[in-house]
Protein backbone atom coordinates (compact mmCIF):
# COMPACT_ATOMS: atom_id res chain seq x y z
CA UNK A 1 0.00 0.00 0.00
CA UNK A 2 1.06 3.34 -0.80
CA UNK A 3 1.60 6.58 1.76
CA UNK A 4 -1.47 7.53 -0.34
CA UNK A 5 -3.17 4.09 0.78
CA UNK A 6 -4.11 3.70 -2.67
CA UNK A 7 -3.55 0.40 -3.98
CA UNK A 8 -2.71 2.09 -7.73
CA UNK A 9 -2.29 -0.91 -9.53
CA UNK A 10 -6.12 -1.91 -9.08
CA UNK A 11 -7.61 1.58 -9.67
CA UNK A 12 -5.77 1.44 -13.17
CA UNK A 13 -7.02 -1.94 -13.45
CA UNK A 14 -10.45 -0.98 -13.27
CA UNK A 15 -10.20 2.64 -15.00
CA UNK A 16 -8.58 0.25 -18.07
CA UNK A 17 -11.26 -1.52 -18.13
CA UNK A 18 -13.62 0.93 -18.69
CA UNK A 19 -11.47 2.46 -21.27
CA UNK A 20 -11.79 -0.71 -23.20
CA UNK A 21 -15.21 -0.16 -23.46
CA UNK A 22 -16.75 1.05 -26.42
CA UNK A 23 -18.77 4.11 -27.03
CA UNK A 24 -21.97 2.89 -26.78
CA UNK A 25 -21.57 1.10 -23.57
CA UNK A 26 -23.33 2.21 -20.60
CA UNK A 27 -23.36 0.36 -16.83
CA UNK A 28 -21.76 0.06 -13.74
CA UNK A 29 -18.18 -1.39 -12.83
CA UNK A 30 -19.14 -3.06 -9.59
CA UNK A 31 -16.47 -3.12 -6.93
CA UNK A 32 -16.62 -6.02 -4.18
CA UNK A 33 -18.95 -9.20 -3.51
CA UNK A 34 -20.65 -7.25 -1.03
CA UNK A 35 -21.03 -4.02 -3.12
CA UNK A 36 -18.98 -0.99 -1.43
CA UNK A 37 -19.27 0.76 -4.48
CA UNK A 38 -18.54 1.38 -8.39
CA UNK A 39 -18.20 3.34 -11.62
CA UNK A 40 -21.74 3.97 -13.28
CA UNK A 41 -20.25 4.36 -16.89
CA UNK A 42 -22.64 6.69 -19.63
CA UNK A 43 -21.15 5.60 -23.42
CA UNK A 44 -18.10 4.82 -22.59
CA UNK A 45 -17.38 7.58 -20.58
CA UNK A 46 -17.65 7.85 -16.52
CA UNK A 47 -20.99 9.52 -14.71
CA UNK A 48 -20.77 8.88 -11.72
CA UNK A 49 -18.81 6.90 -9.08
CA UNK A 50 -20.44 5.89 -5.96
CA UNK A 51 -18.96 4.84 -2.83
CA UNK A 52 -19.62 3.35 0.72
CA UNK A 53 -19.83 6.46 2.97
CA UNK A 54 -19.98 9.08 0.79
CA UNK A 55 -23.53 9.01 0.04
CA UNK A 56 -23.96 12.71 0.94
CA UNK A 57 -20.37 14.02 0.16
CA UNK A 58 -21.66 15.68 -3.48
CA UNK A 59 -24.17 17.77 -1.84
CA UNK A 60 -21.22 19.11 0.92
CA UNK A 61 -19.07 19.63 -2.40
CA UNK A 62 -21.93 21.75 -3.99
CA UNK A 63 -22.66 23.58 -1.14
CA UNK A 64 -18.79 24.30 -0.90
CA UNK A 65 -18.16 25.46 -4.50
CA UNK A 66 -21.42 27.41 -5.00
CA UNK A 67 -23.79 29.98 -3.94
CA UNK A 68 -26.76 27.49 -3.54
CA UNK A 69 -28.09 27.30 0.00
CA UNK A 70 -29.41 24.40 1.83
CA UNK A 71 -33.10 25.36 1.70
CA UNK A 72 -32.87 25.52 -2.51
CA UNK A 73 -30.25 22.44 -2.62
CA UNK A 74 -32.80 20.55 -0.33
CA UNK A 75 -35.66 21.80 -3.23
CA UNK A 76 -34.60 20.39 -5.95
CA UNK A 77 -32.73 17.18 -4.10
CA UNK A 78 -36.69 16.23 -4.04
CA UNK A 79 -37.74 17.44 -6.95
CA UNK A 80 -35.54 15.02 -8.29
CA UNK A 81 -36.44 12.50 -6.51
CA UNK A 82 -40.00 12.63 -7.75
CA UNK A 83 -38.84 13.01 -11.28
CA UNK A 84 -35.62 10.32 -11.23
CA UNK A 85 -33.97 13.88 -12.51
CA UNK A 86 -30.58 14.07 -12.32
CA UNK A 87 -29.50 16.72 -9.47
CA UNK A 88 -26.41 18.21 -10.70
CA UNK A 89 -27.82 18.78 -14.11
CA UNK A 90 -30.80 20.06 -12.66
CA UNK A 91 -29.20 22.08 -10.49
CA UNK A 92 -27.35 23.49 -13.85
CA UNK A 93 -30.64 23.99 -16.29
CA UNK A 94 -32.50 26.25 -13.30
CA UNK A 95 -29.07 28.26 -13.25
CA UNK A 96 -28.16 27.68 -9.53
CA UNK A 97 -25.20 26.44 -10.32
CA UNK A 98 -22.59 26.86 -13.32
CA UNK A 99 -21.89 24.26 -15.37
CA UNK A 100 -17.89 24.92 -14.34
CA UNK A 101 -18.93 24.38 -10.78
CA UNK A 102 -20.82 21.15 -11.24
CA UNK A 103 -17.85 19.86 -13.49
CA UNK A 104 -15.53 20.69 -10.45
CA UNK A 105 -17.49 18.62 -7.37
CA UNK A 106 -18.27 15.79 -10.15
CA UNK A 107 -14.66 15.50 -10.76
CA UNK A 108 -13.43 16.16 -7.26
CA UNK A 109 -16.25 13.47 -5.86
CA UNK A 110 -15.49 11.21 -8.26
CA UNK A 111 -11.76 11.30 -7.21
CA UNK A 112 -12.53 10.60 -3.41
CA UNK A 113 -14.83 8.38 -4.37
CA UNK A 114 -12.23 6.24 -6.50
CA UNK A 115 -9.42 6.78 -3.46
CA UNK A 116 -11.69 5.07 -1.11
CA UNK A 117 -12.81 2.16 -3.82
CA UNK A 118 -8.70 1.83 -4.24
CA UNK A 119 -7.49 1.29 -0.45
CA UNK A 120 -7.48 -2.62 -1.39
CA UNK A 121 -7.43 -4.92 -4.46
CA UNK A 122 -11.37 -5.81 -4.87
CA UNK A 123 -13.24 -8.30 -8.03
CA UNK A 124 -15.00 -6.17 -10.31
CA UNK A 125 -17.59 -6.66 -12.45
CA UNK A 126 -19.07 -4.79 -15.23
CA UNK A 127 -23.10 -5.11 -15.68
CA UNK A 128 -24.50 -3.20 -18.45
CA UNK A 129 -27.47 -1.09 -18.33
CA UNK A 130 -29.19 1.81 -20.52
CA UNK A 131 -27.34 5.00 -19.73
CA UNK A 132 -29.54 7.98 -17.69
CA UNK A 133 -28.86 10.55 -19.96
CA UNK A 134 -26.21 12.39 -18.73
CA UNK A 135 -24.58 15.53 -20.78
CA UNK A 136 -20.76 14.76 -22.21
CA UNK A 137 -19.87 17.77 -20.48
CA UNK A 138 -20.47 16.10 -16.83
CA UNK A 139 -19.19 13.14 -17.95
CA UNK A 140 -15.11 12.25 -17.54
CA UNK A 141 -12.63 9.74 -19.60
CA UNK A 142 -10.94 7.50 -17.02
CA UNK A 143 -7.73 9.03 -17.42
CA UNK A 144 -8.76 12.30 -16.47
CA UNK A 145 -9.95 10.79 -13.03
CA UNK A 146 -6.67 8.98 -12.85
CA UNK A 147 -4.77 11.93 -13.02
CA UNK A 148 -7.13 13.56 -10.61
CA UNK A 149 -7.00 11.18 -8.10
CA UNK A 150 -3.06 11.07 -8.36
CA UNK A 151 -3.08 14.95 -8.18
CA UNK A 152 -5.39 14.73 -5.07
CA UNK A 153 -3.03 12.53 -3.56
CA UNK A 154 0.28 14.65 -4.54
CA UNK A 155 -0.90 18.84 -4.24
CA UNK A 156 2.01 20.19 -4.43
CA UNK A 157 3.71 17.79 -7.16
CA UNK A 158 0.71 18.34 -9.65
CA UNK A 159 0.49 22.27 -9.11
CA UNK A 160 4.43 22.06 -10.13
CA UNK A 161 4.24 19.17 -13.16
CA UNK A 162 1.31 21.85 -14.35
CA UNK A 163 3.25 24.93 -13.82
CA UNK A 164 6.49 23.18 -15.64
CA UNK A 165 3.88 21.59 -18.10
CA UNK A 166 1.96 24.40 -19.41
CA UNK A 167 4.93 26.55 -19.77
CA UNK A 168 5.89 23.80 -22.86
CA UNK A 169 2.37 24.25 -24.40
CA UNK A 170 2.97 24.54 -27.93
CA UNK A 171 1.50 22.21 -31.16
CA UNK A 172 3.65 19.35 -32.05
CA UNK A 173 4.50 18.45 -28.36
CA UNK A 174 2.85 16.19 -26.45
CA UNK A 175 4.13 15.51 -22.74
CA UNK A 176 3.36 13.75 -19.41
CA UNK A 177 4.42 14.35 -16.08
CA UNK A 178 4.81 11.51 -13.31
CA UNK A 179 5.31 11.52 -9.71
CA UNK A 180 6.97 8.51 -8.02
CA UNK A 181 5.10 6.24 -5.14
CA UNK A 182 8.22 5.29 -3.15
CA UNK A 183 6.66 2.00 -1.68
CA UNK A 184 5.63 0.81 -4.58
CA UNK A 185 7.95 2.07 -6.70
CA UNK A 186 5.98 2.86 -9.62
CA UNK A 187 5.07 6.00 -11.57
CA UNK A 188 2.39 7.40 -11.49
CA UNK A 189 0.80 9.66 -13.87
CA UNK A 190 0.35 13.15 -12.59
CA UNK A 191 -0.68 15.84 -15.60
CA UNK A 192 -0.52 16.04 -19.30
CA UNK A 193 -0.43 17.41 -22.56
CA UNK A 194 -2.28 15.60 -25.15
CA UNK A 195 -4.59 12.65 -25.51
CA UNK A 196 -2.98 9.57 -24.00
CA UNK A 197 -4.94 6.80 -22.36
CA UNK A 198 -4.04 4.99 -19.35
CA UNK A 199 -2.79 2.32 -21.09
CA UNK A 200 -0.24 4.52 -22.74
CA UNK A 201 0.69 6.76 -20.23
CA UNK A 202 1.23 2.93 -18.02
CA UNK A 203 3.74 2.14 -20.91
CA UNK A 204 5.35 5.67 -21.02
CA UNK A 205 5.97 5.47 -17.23
CA UNK A 206 7.03 2.13 -17.25
CA UNK A 207 9.31 2.98 -20.03
CA UNK A 208 10.67 6.35 -19.00
CA UNK A 209 11.24 4.88 -15.38
CA UNK A 210 14.29 3.02 -16.86
CA UNK A 211 15.56 6.92 -17.34
CA UNK A 212 16.83 7.44 -13.85
CA UNK A 213 17.50 4.11 -12.98
CA UNK A 214 20.41 4.13 -15.78
CA UNK A 215 21.17 7.75 -14.66
CA UNK A 216 21.71 5.67 -11.13
CA UNK A 217 23.75 3.05 -13.01
CA UNK A 218 25.95 6.09 -14.86
CA UNK A 219 26.55 8.01 -11.75
CA UNK A 220 25.02 11.28 -13.10
CA UNK A 221 22.57 13.72 -12.72
CA UNK A 222 21.64 14.97 -16.02
CA UNK A 223 20.00 18.00 -17.24
CA UNK A 224 17.70 15.74 -19.87
CA UNK A 225 17.89 12.60 -22.03
CA UNK A 226 17.04 12.09 -24.89
CA UNK A 227 15.81 9.09 -26.94
CA UNK A 228 15.81 8.67 -30.33
CA UNK A 229 13.96 6.02 -32.56
CA UNK A 230 15.70 4.74 -35.79
CA UNK A 231 13.11 6.92 -37.85
CA UNK A 232 13.86 10.27 -36.07
CA UNK A 233 10.87 9.94 -33.00
CA UNK A 234 12.03 11.58 -30.14
CA UNK A 235 11.24 11.71 -26.55
CA UNK A 236 13.14 14.29 -23.92
CA UNK A 237 13.32 12.75 -20.35
CA UNK A 238 14.20 14.87 -17.44
CA UNK A 239 13.51 14.55 -13.36
CA UNK A 240 13.04 17.26 -11.35
CA UNK A 241 12.06 18.06 -7.63
CA UNK A 242 10.36 14.32 -7.03
CA UNK A 243 8.71 14.52 -10.48
CA UNK A 244 10.04 12.52 -14.18
CA UNK A 245 8.78 14.66 -17.15
CA UNK A 246 8.67 13.44 -20.40
CA UNK A 247 8.06 15.45 -23.64
CA UNK A 248 7.43 13.50 -27.03
CA UNK A 249 8.35 16.07 -29.89
CA UNK A 250 7.10 15.12 -33.05
CA UNK A 251 9.20 17.39 -35.26
CA UNK A 252 12.74 18.78 -35.21
CA UNK A 253 11.83 22.62 -33.97
CA UNK A 254 9.87 21.54 -30.93
CA UNK A 255 13.24 18.78 -29.82
CA UNK A 256 15.30 21.84 -30.33
CA UNK A 257 12.88 24.27 -27.88
CA UNK A 258 12.31 21.63 -25.59
CA UNK A 259 16.31 20.48 -25.63
CA UNK A 260 17.41 24.58 -25.37
CA UNK A 261 15.04 25.45 -22.73
CA UNK A 262 16.27 22.77 -20.35
CA UNK A 263 19.77 23.00 -21.63
CA UNK A 264 19.45 26.24 -20.70
CA UNK A 265 17.49 26.44 -17.22
CA UNK A 266 20.47 23.63 -16.09
CA UNK B 1 44.75 -11.48 -32.01
CA UNK B 2 41.58 -10.95 -34.15
CA UNK B 3 38.52 -10.78 -32.33
CA UNK B 4 39.75 -10.40 -28.88
CA UNK B 5 39.07 -7.93 -26.24
CA UNK B 6 42.62 -6.62 -26.64
CA UNK B 7 41.70 -6.34 -30.72
CA UNK B 8 38.78 -4.59 -30.36
CA UNK B 9 40.17 -2.33 -28.03
CA UNK B 10 42.38 -0.96 -30.85
CA UNK B 11 39.25 -0.82 -33.23
CA UNK B 12 37.43 1.08 -30.81
CA UNK B 13 40.12 4.11 -30.22
CA UNK B 14 40.60 4.28 -34.13
CA UNK B 15 36.94 4.82 -34.73
CA UNK B 16 36.33 7.13 -31.59
CA UNK B 17 39.55 9.26 -32.69
CA UNK B 18 37.16 11.61 -34.24
CA UNK B 19 34.38 11.59 -31.54
CA UNK B 20 35.73 14.97 -29.51
CA UNK B 21 36.06 14.83 -26.03
CA UNK B 22 35.59 10.91 -25.51
CA UNK B 23 36.48 9.72 -21.76
CA UNK B 24 35.61 6.33 -21.81
CA UNK B 25 33.99 4.08 -23.81
CA UNK B 26 32.75 0.55 -23.98
CA UNK B 27 31.39 -2.09 -26.58
CA UNK B 28 28.30 -3.98 -25.32
CA UNK B 29 26.29 -6.80 -26.05
CA UNK B 30 23.29 -6.58 -24.65
CA UNK B 31 22.02 -10.05 -24.97
CA UNK B 32 24.72 -10.94 -23.05
CA UNK B 33 25.40 -7.56 -21.21
CA UNK B 34 28.93 -8.06 -21.47
CA UNK B 35 31.04 -5.36 -22.89
CA UNK B 36 33.66 -6.80 -25.80
CA UNK B 37 36.04 -3.50 -26.16
CA UNK B 38 36.28 -0.37 -24.46
CA UNK B 39 38.82 2.79 -24.05
CA UNK B 40 39.81 5.00 -21.32
CA UNK B 41 40.96 4.66 -18.27
CA UNK B 42 40.50 1.97 -16.17
CA UNK B 43 39.76 -1.77 -16.77
CA UNK B 44 36.86 -4.03 -17.66
CA UNK B 45 35.00 -3.96 -14.26
CA UNK B 46 35.48 -0.33 -14.53
CA UNK B 47 33.47 0.05 -17.72
CA UNK B 48 30.45 -2.00 -15.75
CA UNK B 49 28.53 0.51 -15.12
CA UNK B 50 27.95 1.76 -18.80
CA UNK B 51 27.51 -2.15 -19.50
CA UNK B 52 24.41 -2.11 -17.16
CA UNK B 53 22.88 1.14 -18.08
CA UNK B 54 23.06 0.11 -21.50
CA UNK B 55 21.21 -3.25 -20.98
CA UNK B 56 18.65 -0.96 -19.28
CA UNK B 57 18.26 1.51 -22.39
CA UNK B 58 18.74 -0.81 -24.91
CA UNK B 59 17.62 -4.23 -23.86
CA UNK B 60 14.55 -6.32 -25.29
CA UNK B 61 12.41 -5.43 -22.07
CA UNK B 62 12.71 -1.80 -22.48
CA UNK B 63 10.80 -0.99 -25.72
CA UNK B 64 7.79 1.50 -25.30
CA UNK B 65 4.85 -0.68 -25.99
CA UNK B 66 1.56 1.36 -27.16
CA UNK B 67 -2.42 0.48 -26.79
CA UNK B 68 -2.22 0.25 -30.50
CA UNK B 69 0.44 -2.31 -29.77
CA UNK B 70 2.65 0.25 -32.04
CA UNK B 71 5.98 -0.58 -30.28
CA UNK B 72 8.54 2.36 -30.08
CA UNK B 73 12.07 1.25 -29.82
CA UNK B 74 14.69 3.40 -29.14
CA UNK B 75 17.90 3.45 -30.91
CA UNK B 76 19.49 6.09 -29.30
CA UNK B 77 20.00 7.40 -25.44
CA UNK B 78 22.05 11.15 -24.74
CA UNK B 79 22.11 11.51 -20.73
CA UNK B 80 23.27 15.06 -20.98
CA UNK B 81 24.77 16.39 -17.45
CA UNK B 82 26.64 20.02 -16.48
CA UNK B 83 29.90 18.18 -17.73
CA UNK B 84 29.57 15.08 -19.33
CA UNK B 85 27.48 13.65 -21.75
CA UNK B 86 26.87 10.06 -21.82
CA UNK B 87 25.36 8.66 -25.17
CA UNK B 88 24.19 4.96 -26.17
CA UNK B 89 24.01 4.07 -28.96
CA UNK B 90 22.64 0.72 -30.83
CA UNK B 91 24.44 -0.74 -33.53
CA UNK B 92 22.54 -0.60 -37.02
CA UNK B 93 23.83 -3.34 -38.75
CA UNK B 94 24.40 -5.00 -35.53
CA UNK B 95 21.03 -4.66 -32.91
CA UNK B 96 22.82 -6.93 -30.70
CA UNK B 97 25.31 -4.39 -30.20
CA UNK B 98 25.65 -0.57 -28.32
CA UNK B 99 27.97 1.64 -28.03
CA UNK B 100 28.52 3.41 -25.14
CA UNK B 101 30.39 7.09 -24.91
CA UNK B 102 31.47 9.05 -21.97
CA UNK B 103 32.39 12.90 -23.48
CA UNK B 104 33.03 15.94 -22.28
CA UNK B 105 30.41 18.70 -22.39
CA UNK B 106 32.45 20.95 -24.24
CA UNK B 107 30.74 19.53 -27.87
CA UNK B 108 27.27 20.69 -29.40
CA UNK B 109 25.29 17.54 -28.87
CA UNK B 110 23.98 16.93 -32.27
CA UNK B 111 27.57 17.57 -33.53
CA UNK B 112 28.65 14.91 -31.10
CA UNK B 113 25.95 12.05 -31.53
CA UNK B 114 26.89 12.45 -35.39
CA UNK B 115 30.53 11.44 -34.55
CA UNK B 116 29.27 8.95 -32.33
CA UNK B 117 27.37 7.18 -34.92
CA UNK B 118 30.00 7.23 -37.71
CA UNK B 119 32.18 5.61 -35.00
CA UNK B 120 29.87 2.86 -34.33
CA UNK B 121 29.46 2.29 -37.87
CA UNK B 122 33.26 1.68 -38.94
CA UNK B 123 32.98 -0.16 -35.47
CA UNK B 124 29.88 -2.70 -36.98
CA UNK B 125 32.01 -3.23 -40.14
CA UNK B 126 35.45 -4.39 -38.67
CA UNK B 127 36.21 -8.33 -38.99
CA UNK B 128 37.35 -8.20 -35.40
CA UNK B 129 33.29 -8.03 -34.58
CA UNK B 130 32.52 -11.48 -36.19
CA UNK B 131 32.84 -13.85 -33.70
CA UNK B 132 31.32 -12.20 -31.45
CA UNK B 133 27.90 -11.53 -33.33
CA UNK B 134 27.30 -14.11 -35.46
Amino acid sequence: MSPTGVDWAALADALLQIERLSLDDSGLLEFGIEQRGGIFVEKGRICWVAASGLGRRLRHLILAHSRIDEVELDRVCEQCRRQNGLLGQTLVAQGLLEPAELEVALRQHSTESLIELSRAPLPTRFRSHAGRGYAPRFTFRPVELLLDTVGACFPELRAKARRELEALATPGIQAAAFVFDPDRECLLPVVELGQRAIEDLRALGRWASSMPLASLELAVAPSLTLATTEKGDSVVVWWGAGILYTVICDDRASLAAITSRQLAKA
Amino acid sequence: MSGTAAALDGVMVKACERVPGVRNAALVLLAEGISIGGLGAGAAFDREPLVRAAVRCLGTSNAWVRSSRRVTEFAEYAFVGDEQITLILRGKLQPRLALVLVCTRESNLAFLLTAARDALREIELVEELAEWVT
